[in-house]
């Protein structure tokens, strides 16, 4: 039965001759297994994170220098080569397991299988700890305690601070993470219905968030602030909003705010932690429709890059115009950086709902929204360490026991258990319980850029070491002068990310350039090399398995 | 690195659903150089789909449209390099005067026929290619037909010292094991040219199966459409719409997915116990299962994009090993 979905519409489907067309199709079927386009452009709109936090802050407390928005946009704009990198690669092998694939097949699978393995197997096990953290702390705590502070009920307030405590992080991760896990266990179908009420929330929050922090006057804001801060904490300095500008400037923390291209050159590193992921659906790419169609791919990933990255961007612009650059750089190197300073209410966007309104209806619905984008974070995460380990089994490099169906779901339910007991509940632990550890993991962003390099390399150099394939692909037929799009695209794209590595290993204020995280990333990428070369001995030798043959492109002469 | 010795192994390369596409299979015949094939299966779907007549309206000028998009050749390189294209997608083309194009499409019977001409012409390439290549390293290529294959094709595939045309039939010489080769459908929506109901496959492997049944270790089939109830044959589920026409059920923004396979085979599997199942038919359903004793294979299809699915086998002292599921 064929699933190629090449069949256009002038084309008979009967062989009756027709007036019209000048093609003839025998009768045979035609159809594929799909996730509509829209549906893997909203995943990547909500994946790319333009909830991410650190976005904002981190930006403010490392470069109070930078225009935020503009760094944003910059990114935005070098975002996009990953994007067409990751569409035109997709485009011609659109199998699920994305990068695992490319890099597997496009460079060797001595970097690909390690690289992906090093992100999406073990650094995911982090993510899955932060997004039940973003939910947590980006979400509900915001929401019960702007409900508690606009209904002037204590409870509501202390149930939102315990949110924000390690325990109320840890269990609403374990809580999210055993939802995801059944949700997923149950079908993809399940997840795109619940994707649905996920992004409208999240635009409608979105929207009232923006709008308030355009249209609240900013001595209502700062009014606002600290009374609220009153209510949380009654010891509180009653001007907490100007204390927290007082107390870091006697820290020693008055930066200049005159504007600096350097400084805002150093937010594209810290936005790409959001914008790299512009490839992530391809994770699943066997299962989106059209993935073979390079510009339905570049809808996805670069339409999604672009869509996210505008968002990001107003949402800067509008927090800054609202809360003023100096008392966000404050606030997020106290509460942020270094932690000398406790604040009753924290300055994420999402918290700052308390301060830009008295109504809990407009509380609610602000910060309903981006809990479910946090919720559907939770439920990427799964979802493409799932895809990965699956590619990766069905090559034989993982065990069998990894993509396993089971007879009654029809879903992975071995590898959807595994990763929710050791990321959910076992590595969100250590994230939340053991201190310091945060030093070991912040690599985390450094090794996502690595893999963004060996994909967009393996994009670059498609034409000639996929040759066969990319020559029958609708991609092959944009090139700028003789050159194919996708090798420009690859050769800015890695190159980008290669200069954001480096801000990343060289620049102590992002957190990655430390012996330690350092001697993790290796580690970690030694061990999956170790394994790889330990289970290509054991299949040849014992299963009579040629593994380098999986990953071999075969020449048709 | 770690390859010092290489353990005493035979290999059956398995793909299946090529569609008329020249570049997988050429691809197919590599791919048996390359990974030391003992034996290669080429399951049904031989046939291609589309036919594209080329009308030579001037001098080394031609038009054709192209999926709904008219081109214009311009020069016999042209046309060639448009050709090639067209059979490397597993499409049939045939250069025809505007007078032979206006016969063309009032006749249907004509038209079919010159489409089933180029079928057969393709597939006798394939078969000489195969012979020259695999002759080399003495590699037998057994083939079976399809449901989207007409029978007068799949009769046209003659046997030689290293094609072997196995439709319906049992191959013995690869010992000690018995392929069982059946080359039907059950019941499609699509009404394509070779289905049966599930009792008529049923007894076509019954037919076939039983004179071997007592040593279902050494037995394998090769059974185009896979075993319903299965990982190996999930594929949409399709309703009519108001203009008679095909389309997915979706649900929730996905396909809704459903086993089309075929009971009889699985009913067979579990009654005879192969070794080995291979099976096509739902190019999607890529995957590997156990059912019972038998490890069933279906290595799906990508022909449309140049790609070649395929499994391949790993056989030691007479016991099935292990498998791999591959593109290439």
């Amino acid at each position: 039965m064929d699933s190629e979905n090449q069949t256009p519409n002038k084309i008979s489907t009967k062989s009756e001759p027709q007036t019209n067309v000048t093609a003839f199709k025998r009768k045979s079927s035609g159809l594929k297994r799909v996730m509509s386009p829209y549906s893997a452009f909203v995943y990547n709109v909500l994946n790319i994170g333009v909830i991410f936090p650190w976005v904002y802050l981190l930006s403010a407390a490392v470069f109070p220098g930078a225009s935020i928005w503009l760094g944003i946009l910059l990114t935005t704009i070098f975002a996009s080569f990953i994007a067409i990198a990751y569409s035109g690669i997709a485009s011609v092998m659109p199998r699920t397991g994305g990068d695992y694939i490319f890099e597997s097949r496009g460079l060797t699978p001595w970097v690909g299988f390690p690289v992906v393995a090093t992100m999406i197997l073990f650094f995911f096990l982090q993510w899955d700890a932060i997004a039940g953290w973003l939910v947590s702390v980006l979400g509900l705590y915001p929401m019960f305690t702007s409900l508690g502070v606009t209904l002037n009920n204590p409870a509501l307030i202390s149930l939102g601070e315990w949110f924000a405590t390690p325990w109320g992080t840890w269990i609403t991760t374990i809580v999210l993470g055993a939802i995801s896990t059944v949700v997923l266990i149950k079908g993809l179908q399940l997840f795109v219905k619940i994707q649905w009420f996920l992004w409208y929330s999240f635009l409608l929050s979105y929207a009232i968030i923006v709008a308030l922090l355009f249209l609240t006057p900013h001595s209502v804001f700062v009014a606002n602030y600290n009374s609220a801060t009153l209510k949380i904490d009654p010891s509180a300095n009653p001007n907490f909003y100007q204390y927290i500008i007082d107390y870091e400037t006697s820290q020693g923390f008055n930066p200049s705010l005159q504007f600096s291209w350097i400084a805002t050159i150093g937010v594209m590193a810290i936005a790409l932690t959001s914008l790299g992921w512009v490839g992530y659906a391809q994770e699943q790419a066997g299962e989106i429709k059209s993935a073979d169609s390079f510009k339905k791919q570049l809808f996805i990933n670069f339409g999604g890059g672009i869509a996210a990255g505008l968002m990001m961007a107003l949402l800067a612009f509008a927090l800054v115009y609202q809360v003023g650059m100096k008392w966000l750089a404050a606030a997020a190197y106290g509460s942020y950086v270094s932690s000398n300073l406790s604040m009753p209410i924290l300055p994420w966007f999402s918290t700052l709902i308390i301060a830009l309104t008295s109504n809990p209806i407009i509380a609610f619905l602000a910060t309903l929204g981006i809990t479910m984008a946090a919720v559907q974070v939770v439920m990427n995460v799964y979802i493409g360490q799932t895809r990965v380990a699956i590619a990766a089994s069905i090559d034989q490099v993982l065990p069998s026991w990894v993509s396993k169906i089971n007879k009654k779901t029809g879903t992975p339910v071995n590898i959807q258990v595994l990763f929710f007991v050791l990321g959910g509940i076992v590595y969100s632990w250590v994230y939340n319980f053991v201190p310091g550890w945060i030093q070991y993991t912040l690599a985390v962003t450094a090794v996502a850029t690595i893999m963004y390099i060996a994909t967009t390399l393996a994009a670059a150099l498609m034409p000639w070491k996929l040759k066969e394939a990319y020559s029958l692909s609708e991609v092959s037929k944009y090139k700028i002068g003789k050159v194919p799009l996708v090798t420009i695209s690859g050769i800015i794209a890695s190159a980008f990310s290669a200069w954001m590595l480096y801000y990343y290993i060289t620049d102590p204020s992002l957190g990655v350039a430390s012996i330690p995280s350092y001697a993790l990333i290796s580690g970690v990428f030694a061990a999956w090399v170790i394994y790889f070369a330990l289970r290509r001995y054991y299949l040849w030798h014992k299963k009579g398995i040629d593994l380098d043959a999986t990953f071999r492109e075969i020449p048709p002469t | 690195m770690f390859r010092k010795s290489s353990p005493e192994i035979k290999r059956i390369l398995y793909a299946t659903d090529l569609h008329g596409s020249t570049l997988v299979f050429k691809k197919l015949l590599n791919a048996a150089k390359i990974n030391k094939a003992s034996l290669v299966i080429m399951g049904g779907d031989i046939s291609g789909k589309i036919f594209f007549p080329i009308v030579q309206s001037g001098k080394n000028i031609y038009e054709v449209d192209y999926y709904g998009r008219k081109v214009t050749l311009n020069s016999e390189s042209e046309l060639n390099q448009f050709s090639t294209r067209l059979e490397k997608e597993g499409n049939y083309y045939k250069v025809v005067t505007k007078d032979e194009f206006s016969e063309l499409i009032a006749d249907e019977k004509k038209m079919n026929l010159i489409f089933q001409s180029l079928i057969i012409e393709r597939l006798k390439q394939w078969v000489d290619l195969a012979t020259q290549t695999l002759r080399d390293i003495n590699v037998p290529l057994l083939i079976s037909g399809g449901n989207d294959d007409d029978q007068i094709v799949v009769d046209s595939i003659i046997n030689n010292e290293i094609v072997k045309n196995v439709d319906n039939k049992v191959y013995l010489e690869f010992q000690p094991f018995s392929i069982i080769n059946i080359g039907f459908s059950n019941l499609t929506p699509f009404e394509t040219p070779r289905e049966k109901s599930e009792e008529e496959i049923g007894k076509l492997i019954d037919n076939l199966s039983e004179p071997y049944a007592k040593d279902p270790s050494h037995l394998i089939f090769n059974i185009h459409v896979p075993p319903y109830g299965s990982t190996l044959d999930l594929a949409p589920k399709l309703v009519k719409n108001e203009s008679g026409e095909l389309e997915m059920v979706l649900n929730g923004g996905q396909p809704e997915l459903i086993h089309t396979g075929s009971k009889s085979v699985m009913d067979s599997i579990l009654k005879y116990k192969p070794a080995l199942g291979l099976f096509g038919h739902i190019h999607e359903a890529r995957a590997a299962e156990k059912i019972g004793d038998t490890l069933c294979i279906n290595p799906g299809s990508s022909y449309g994009d140049g790609t070649l699915n395929y499994a391949l086998i790993n056989i030691r002292e007479g016991k099935i090993l292990s498998y791999q599921l591959m593109m290439g």
